[in-house]
Protein backbone atom coordinates (compact mmCIF):
# COMPACT_ATOMS: atom_id res chain seq x y z
CA UNK A 1 0.00 0.00 0.00
CA UNK A 2 1.17 3.87 -0.76
CA UNK A 3 2.26 5.03 2.70
CA UNK A 4 2.25 8.80 1.39
CA UNK A 5 -0.57 9.06 -1.84
CA UNK A 6 0.40 12.74 -2.95
CA UNK A 7 -2.14 15.41 -1.58
CA UNK A 8 -4.80 16.52 -4.27
CA UNK A 9 -5.45 20.09 -4.12
CA UNK A 10 -9.52 19.79 -3.78
CA UNK A 11 -8.45 17.30 -0.68
CA UNK A 12 -6.14 20.17 1.02
CA UNK A 13 -7.33 21.79 3.48
CA UNK A 14 -6.05 25.62 4.11
CA UNK A 15 -2.73 25.49 5.71
CA UNK A 16 -2.03 22.79 3.36
CA UNK A 17 -3.10 24.50 0.66
CA UNK A 18 -1.24 27.92 1.59
CA UNK A 19 2.36 26.38 2.06
CA UNK A 20 1.91 23.92 -0.66
CA UNK A 21 1.59 27.33 -2.86
CA UNK A 22 4.06 29.10 -1.03
CA UNK A 23 6.92 26.67 -1.50
CA UNK A 24 5.83 26.08 -5.20
CA UNK A 25 6.49 29.49 -5.80
CA UNK A 26 9.60 29.79 -3.57
CA UNK A 27 11.32 27.09 -4.43
CA UNK A 28 13.11 26.23 -7.51
CA UNK A 29 12.42 22.50 -8.34
CA UNK A 30 8.72 23.74 -7.17
CA UNK A 31 6.59 21.37 -5.07
CA UNK A 32 8.42 18.06 -5.44
CA UNK A 33 10.35 15.09 -4.23
CA UNK A 34 9.97 14.89 -0.39
CA UNK A 35 8.08 18.11 -0.01
CA UNK A 36 5.16 16.38 -1.51
CA UNK A 37 4.66 13.86 1.19
CA UNK A 38 5.51 16.67 4.09
CA UNK A 39 2.74 18.55 2.79
CA UNK A 40 0.96 15.90 4.77
CA UNK A 41 2.26 18.02 8.02
CA UNK A 42 2.45 21.85 6.49
CA UNK A 43 3.78 23.30 9.64
CA UNK A 44 6.81 21.28 9.20
CA UNK A 45 7.26 21.01 5.36
CA UNK A 46 7.11 25.09 5.73
CA UNK A 47 10.03 25.35 8.40
CA UNK A 48 12.06 22.31 6.96
CA UNK A 49 11.88 23.94 3.74
CA UNK A 50 13.37 27.55 4.58
CA UNK A 51 16.19 25.60 6.17
CA UNK A 52 16.98 23.46 3.35
CA UNK A 53 16.89 26.51 1.24
CA UNK A 54 19.12 28.61 3.09
CA UNK A 55 21.60 25.43 3.75
CA UNK A 56 22.00 24.49 -0.21
CA UNK A 57 22.13 28.31 -1.71
CA UNK A 58 23.61 30.59 1.30
CA UNK A 59 25.56 29.12 3.52
CA UNK A 60 29.83 30.00 3.60
CA UNK A 61 30.80 26.42 2.15
CA UNK A 62 31.83 26.07 -0.98
CA UNK A 63 28.84 24.16 -3.02
CA UNK A 64 31.40 21.78 -4.49
CA UNK A 65 31.58 20.89 -0.98
CA UNK A 66 28.89 20.62 -0.13
CA UNK A 67 27.17 18.59 -2.73
CA UNK A 68 29.98 16.22 -1.81
CA UNK A 69 28.34 16.52 2.26
CA UNK A 70 25.31 15.50 0.49
CA UNK A 71 25.92 12.58 -1.21
CA UNK A 72 28.20 11.41 1.66
CA UNK A 73 25.32 11.57 3.77
CA UNK A 74 22.29 10.09 1.68
CA UNK A 75 25.11 7.06 1.58
CA UNK A 76 25.07 6.99 4.79
CA UNK A 77 21.36 7.09 5.43
CA UNK A 78 20.58 4.60 2.31
CA UNK A 79 18.58 7.02 0.61
CA UNK A 80 18.74 6.35 -3.14
CA UNK A 81 16.24 9.23 -4.06
CA UNK A 82 18.49 11.96 -2.68
CA UNK A 83 22.02 10.32 -3.98
CA UNK A 84 20.34 10.04 -6.97
CA UNK A 85 18.90 13.57 -7.43
CA UNK A 86 22.45 14.86 -6.03
CA UNK A 87 24.86 13.54 -8.73
CA UNK A 88 24.09 15.82 -11.01
CA UNK A 89 25.14 19.30 -9.31
CA UNK A 90 28.01 16.89 -7.58
CA UNK A 91 29.54 16.66 -11.36
CA UNK A 92 27.91 20.11 -12.22
CA UNK A 93 30.46 22.06 -9.36
CA UNK A 94 33.73 19.27 -10.25
CA UNK A 95 33.13 16.14 -7.71
CA UNK A 96 33.93 13.64 -10.30
CA UNK A 97 32.90 10.65 -11.21
CA UNK A 98 35.69 8.47 -9.96
CA UNK A 99 34.64 10.00 -6.65
CA UNK A 100 30.95 9.68 -7.08
CA UNK A 101 31.07 6.12 -7.84
CA UNK A 102 33.33 5.35 -4.92
CA UNK A 103 31.10 7.44 -2.27
CA UNK A 104 28.19 5.55 -3.44
CA UNK A 105 30.37 2.40 -3.01
CA UNK A 106 31.04 3.54 0.65
CA UNK A 107 34.87 3.88 0.23
CA UNK A 108 36.99 6.27 0.72
CA UNK A 109 37.63 8.09 -3.02
CA UNK A 110 41.45 7.67 -4.16
CA UNK A 111 41.48 11.03 -5.83
CA UNK A 112 40.31 13.86 -3.65
CA UNK A 113 41.86 17.15 -3.22
CA UNK A 114 42.50 18.68 0.26
CA UNK A 115 39.54 20.32 0.53
CA UNK A 116 37.63 17.10 0.03
CA UNK A 117 39.62 14.60 1.75
CA UNK A 118 38.35 17.01 4.58
CA UNK A 119 35.35 16.79 3.99
CA UNK A 120 35.10 13.27 3.56
CA UNK A 121 37.16 12.74 6.84
CA UNK A 122 34.59 14.99 8.81
CA UNK A 123 31.13 13.82 7.40
CA UNK A 124 32.45 10.09 7.44
CA UNK A 125 33.15 10.72 11.11
CA UNK A 126 30.43 12.63 12.06
CA UNK A 127 27.67 10.05 11.00
CA UNK A 128 30.03 7.32 11.93
CA UNK A 129 30.32 8.44 15.46
CA UNK A 130 27.92 11.70 16.26
CA UNK A 131 30.93 13.62 16.69
CA UNK A 132 34.66 14.65 15.67
CA UNK A 133 37.78 14.03 17.02
CA UNK A 134 40.27 17.48 18.13
CA UNK A 135 42.41 16.79 14.98
CA UNK A 136 39.77 16.84 12.85
CA UNK A 137 38.02 19.81 14.52
CA UNK A 138 41.60 21.22 14.30
CA UNK A 139 41.50 20.91 10.73
CA UNK A 140 38.53 22.09 9.80
CA UNK A 141 38.59 24.72 11.53
CA UNK A 142 41.64 26.14 10.03
CA UNK A 143 40.65 25.88 6.88
CA UNK A 144 36.53 26.66 7.27
CA UNK A 145 36.38 28.91 10.55
CA UNK A 146 34.11 27.90 13.38
CA UNK A 147 30.63 29.40 11.72
CA UNK A 148 31.37 27.22 8.67
CA UNK A 149 31.68 24.28 10.64
CA UNK A 150 28.12 24.69 11.63
CA UNK A 151 26.73 25.31 8.56
CA UNK A 152 28.83 21.65 7.59
CA UNK A 153 27.09 19.98 10.70
CA UNK A 154 23.61 21.35 9.66
CA UNK A 155 24.41 19.98 6.20
CA UNK A 156 24.74 16.91 7.29
CA UNK A 157 21.75 17.04 9.75
CA UNK A 158 19.49 18.47 7.19
CA UNK A 159 20.25 15.97 4.98
CA UNK A 160 20.13 12.63 6.89
CA UNK A 161 16.73 14.44 7.97
CA UNK A 162 15.20 14.68 4.67
CA UNK A 163 16.78 11.50 3.73
CA UNK A 164 14.76 10.03 6.43
CA UNK A 165 11.41 11.51 5.20
CA UNK A 166 12.63 10.29 1.49
CA UNK A 167 12.88 7.10 2.97
CA UNK A 168 10.06 7.19 5.53
CA UNK A 169 7.67 8.34 2.83
CA UNK A 170 9.07 5.81 -0.04
CA UNK A 171 9.18 8.98 -2.54
CA UNK A 172 10.28 7.21 -5.74
CA UNK A 173 13.33 7.53 -7.72
CA UNK A 174 12.55 9.33 -11.25
CA UNK A 175 11.07 7.10 -13.78
CA UNK A 176 13.62 5.24 -15.83
CA UNK A 177 16.54 5.83 -12.89
CA UNK A 178 19.23 3.43 -12.02
CA UNK A 179 19.52 3.00 -7.90
CA UNK A 180 22.98 4.23 -7.35
CA UNK A 181 23.52 1.69 -4.62
CA UNK A 182 21.58 -1.21 -3.35
CA UNK A 183 19.53 -0.55 -0.06
CA UNK A 184 19.55 -4.69 1.96
CA UNK A 185 15.80 -5.63 2.83
CA UNK A 186 15.14 -3.77 5.82
CA UNK B 1 36.93 25.32 24.17
CA UNK B 2 35.70 24.92 20.77
CA UNK B 3 32.75 27.64 20.78
CA UNK B 4 33.34 30.24 23.50
CA UNK B 5 30.49 31.83 23.96
CA UNK B 6 30.11 35.26 21.84
CA UNK B 7 29.69 38.10 24.00
CA UNK B 8 27.54 41.03 22.49
CA UNK B 9 29.89 43.35 21.62
CA UNK B 10 32.38 40.79 20.09
CA UNK B 11 28.91 40.03 17.78
CA UNK B 12 28.13 41.17 14.13
CA UNK B 13 24.51 42.52 13.67
CA UNK B 14 23.20 39.50 12.00
CA UNK B 15 24.27 36.86 15.19
CA UNK B 16 22.86 40.10 17.48
CA UNK B 17 19.93 39.91 15.91
CA UNK B 18 19.22 36.19 15.67
CA UNK B 19 20.83 35.96 19.47
CA UNK B 20 18.09 38.43 20.92
CA UNK B 21 14.99 36.78 18.85
CA UNK B 22 15.83 33.52 20.12
CA UNK B 23 16.03 34.34 23.53
CA UNK B 24 12.83 36.37 23.46
CA UNK B 25 10.63 33.74 21.68
CA UNK B 26 12.66 31.01 23.27
CA UNK B 27 11.14 28.98 26.37
CA UNK B 28 14.52 28.67 28.26
CA UNK B 29 16.25 31.64 26.45
CA UNK B 30 19.37 31.42 24.51
CA UNK B 31 20.88 28.60 26.23
CA UNK B 32 22.14 25.06 24.95
CA UNK B 33 23.39 24.57 21.64
CA UNK B 34 21.79 27.76 20.40
CA UNK B 35 24.80 29.48 22.26
CA UNK B 36 27.12 28.40 19.82
CA UNK B 37 24.75 27.64 17.42
CA UNK B 38 25.05 32.05 16.69
CA UNK B 39 28.49 31.57 15.33
CA UNK B 40 25.84 30.93 12.07
CA UNK B 41 22.86 33.17 12.60
CA UNK B 42 20.81 32.32 9.83
CA UNK B 43 20.86 28.56 9.97
CA UNK B 44 20.46 28.78 13.95
CA UNK B 45 17.36 30.88 13.29
CA UNK B 46 16.23 28.83 10.96
CA UNK B 47 16.56 25.63 12.72
CA UNK B 48 15.38 26.64 15.91
CA UNK B 49 11.98 27.58 14.41
CA UNK B 50 11.52 23.83 13.09
CA UNK B 51 12.65 23.11 16.83
CA UNK B 52 9.85 25.61 17.84
CA UNK B 53 6.99 23.71 16.24
CA UNK B 54 8.14 20.12 17.03
CA UNK B 55 8.35 20.68 20.60
CA UNK B 56 4.55 21.91 20.42
CA UNK B 57 2.70 21.55 18.12
CA UNK B 58 3.14 17.90 17.16
CA UNK B 59 0.11 15.11 17.15
CA UNK B 60 2.35 12.16 19.35
CA UNK B 61 1.51 12.18 22.88
CA UNK B 62 3.79 13.33 24.75
CA UNK B 63 5.48 10.29 26.70
CA UNK B 64 6.25 8.88 23.10
CA UNK B 65 7.43 12.64 21.82
CA UNK B 66 9.94 11.95 24.55
CA UNK B 67 10.90 8.86 24.15
CA UNK B 68 11.98 9.41 20.59
CA UNK B 69 13.80 12.13 21.62
CA UNK B 70 15.65 9.56 23.89
CA UNK B 71 16.04 7.39 21.80
CA UNK B 72 17.73 9.45 19.23
CA UNK B 73 20.14 11.43 22.19
CA UNK B 74 21.06 7.64 22.86
CA UNK B 75 21.92 6.94 19.40
CA UNK B 76 24.17 9.67 18.77
CA UNK B 77 25.87 9.58 22.45
CA UNK B 78 24.84 13.45 23.14
CA UNK B 79 24.80 13.02 26.98
CA UNK B 80 23.61 16.88 27.22
CA UNK B 81 20.48 16.30 25.26
CA UNK B 82 19.83 12.49 27.11
CA UNK B 83 20.50 15.17 30.34
CA UNK B 84 18.43 17.64 29.63
CA UNK B 85 15.33 15.75 28.13
CA UNK B 86 15.36 12.92 30.54
CA UNK B 87 13.46 14.74 33.87
CA UNK B 88 10.87 15.59 31.61
CA UNK B 89 10.47 12.07 30.16
CA UNK B 90 9.39 11.06 33.52
CA UNK B 91 7.13 14.04 34.46
CA UNK B 92 5.83 12.99 30.80
CA UNK B 93 4.66 9.87 32.01
CA UNK B 94 7.95 7.13 31.11
CA UNK B 95 9.00 5.37 33.92
CA UNK B 96 12.49 5.46 35.57
CA UNK B 97 13.69 2.17 34.80
CA UNK B 98 13.16 2.49 30.75
CA UNK B 99 14.73 5.69 30.99
CA UNK B 100 17.25 4.20 32.52
CA UNK B 101 17.55 1.28 30.29
CA UNK B 102 17.51 3.70 27.01
CA UNK B 103 20.47 5.51 28.40
CA UNK B 104 22.22 1.86 28.57
CA UNK B 105 21.30 1.43 24.79
CA UNK B 106 18.99 -1.13 26.01
CA UNK B 107 15.36 -2.07 24.73
CA UNK B 108 12.92 -1.07 27.97
CA UNK B 109 11.15 -3.96 29.71
CA UNK B 110 7.66 -3.64 30.13
CA UNK B 111 6.54 -1.48 27.80
CA UNK B 112 3.01 -0.36 26.55
CA UNK B 113 1.58 -1.12 22.99
CA UNK B 114 2.43 2.81 22.20
CA UNK B 115 5.78 2.57 23.55
CA UNK B 116 7.30 0.04 21.78
CA UNK B 117 6.33 0.36 18.12
CA UNK B 118 7.59 4.03 19.10
CA UNK B 119 10.67 2.48 19.63
CA UNK B 120 10.65 0.41 17.12
CA UNK B 121 10.06 2.82 14.80
CA UNK B 122 13.24 5.40 15.85
CA UNK B 123 15.84 2.37 16.45
CA UNK B 124 15.24 1.34 13.04
CA UNK B 125 15.19 4.70 11.47
CA UNK B 126 18.29 5.36 13.42
CA UNK B 127 20.20 2.53 12.88
CA UNK B 128 19.22 1.73 8.88
CA UNK B 129 17.53 5.32 8.05
CA UNK B 130 14.38 3.19 6.78
CA UNK B 131 11.04 2.17 8.92
CA UNK B 132 10.19 -1.47 7.89
CA UNK B 133 6.33 -1.89 6.57
CA UNK B 134 5.01 -3.82 9.23
CA UNK B 135 6.63 -1.00 11.61
CA UNK B 136 5.45 1.47 9.66
CA UNK B 137 2.03 0.34 9.59
CA UNK B 138 1.51 -0.21 13.31
CA UNK B 139 2.49 2.80 14.19
CA UNK B 140 0.19 4.94 11.54
CA UNK B 141 -2.73 2.95 11.97
CA UNK B 142 -2.59 3.46 15.47
CA UNK B 143 -2.34 6.81 15.15
CA UNK B 144 -1.48 8.19 11.58
CA UNK B 145 0.13 8.84 8.51
CA UNK B 146 0.37 12.79 9.60
CA UNK B 147 2.61 11.05 13.33
CA UNK B 148 4.70 9.31 11.59
CA UNK B 149 6.14 12.24 9.51
CA UNK B 150 6.27 14.02 13.03
CA UNK B 151 8.08 11.12 14.36
CA UNK B 152 10.47 11.00 11.41
CA UNK B 153 11.07 14.77 11.41
CA UNK B 154 11.95 14.93 15.35
CA UNK B 155 14.49 12.21 15.63
CA UNK B 156 16.09 13.88 12.49
CA UNK B 157 15.93 17.20 13.91
CA UNK B 158 17.71 16.01 17.57
CA UNK B 159 20.22 13.91 15.72
CA UNK B 160 20.96 17.37 13.88
CA UNK B 161 20.99 19.00 17.18
CA UNK B 162 22.96 16.51 19.24
CA UNK B 163 25.91 16.59 16.27
CA UNK B 164 26.11 20.65 17.01
CA UNK B 165 26.07 20.05 20.74
CA UNK B 166 28.60 17.06 20.23
CA UNK B 167 30.75 19.26 17.73
CA UNK B 168 30.74 22.37 19.80
CA UNK B 169 31.04 20.56 23.23
CA UNK B 170 28.53 22.59 24.47
CA UNK B 171 29.23 22.08 28.25
CA UNK B 172 27.36 19.71 30.63
CA UNK B 173 25.42 21.28 33.49
CA UNK B 174 27.63 21.58 36.43
CA UNK B 175 27.74 19.26 38.71
CA UNK B 176 25.56 16.64 36.98
CA UNK B 177 26.37 13.01 36.19
CA UNK B 178 26.49 12.17 32.56
CA UNK B 179 23.51 9.87 31.86
CA UNK B 180 24.76 7.84 29.20
CA UNK B 181 26.58 4.73 30.16
CA UNK B 182 28.38 3.67 28.39
CA UNK B 183 29.42 7.21 27.28
CA UNK B 184 29.53 5.84 22.89
CA UNK B 185 27.68 2.75 21.52
CA UNK B 186 29.38 2.87 18.47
Amino acid sequence: MTRYPPLRREDMYFEQRRVADAVAERRKGGLAGPFLPLAYVPGILDRLQQLGEHLRFDTGLPRKLLEMAILITARHTQAQVEFYVHCRPAREFGVTDETIAALAEKRRPDKLDEDEALVYDFCTELHGRGRVSDELFARAEKRFGKAVILDLVATCGYYAMLAMVLNVTETPLPAGAVPPFPVPAH
Amino acid sequence: MRYPPLKREEMTEAQRRVADAIDQRRVGGLSGPYIPFVYSPEVADRAQMLAEYLRFNLHVPEPLRFLSVLVTARHQSADVEFYVHMKNAVVAGLTEAKVKALSQGRRPEGMTDDEEMVYDFCTELHSTGHVKDTTFWRVANRFSREVCLELTVTCGYMALLAMVLNVTETPFPEGAQKPLDPPTLR
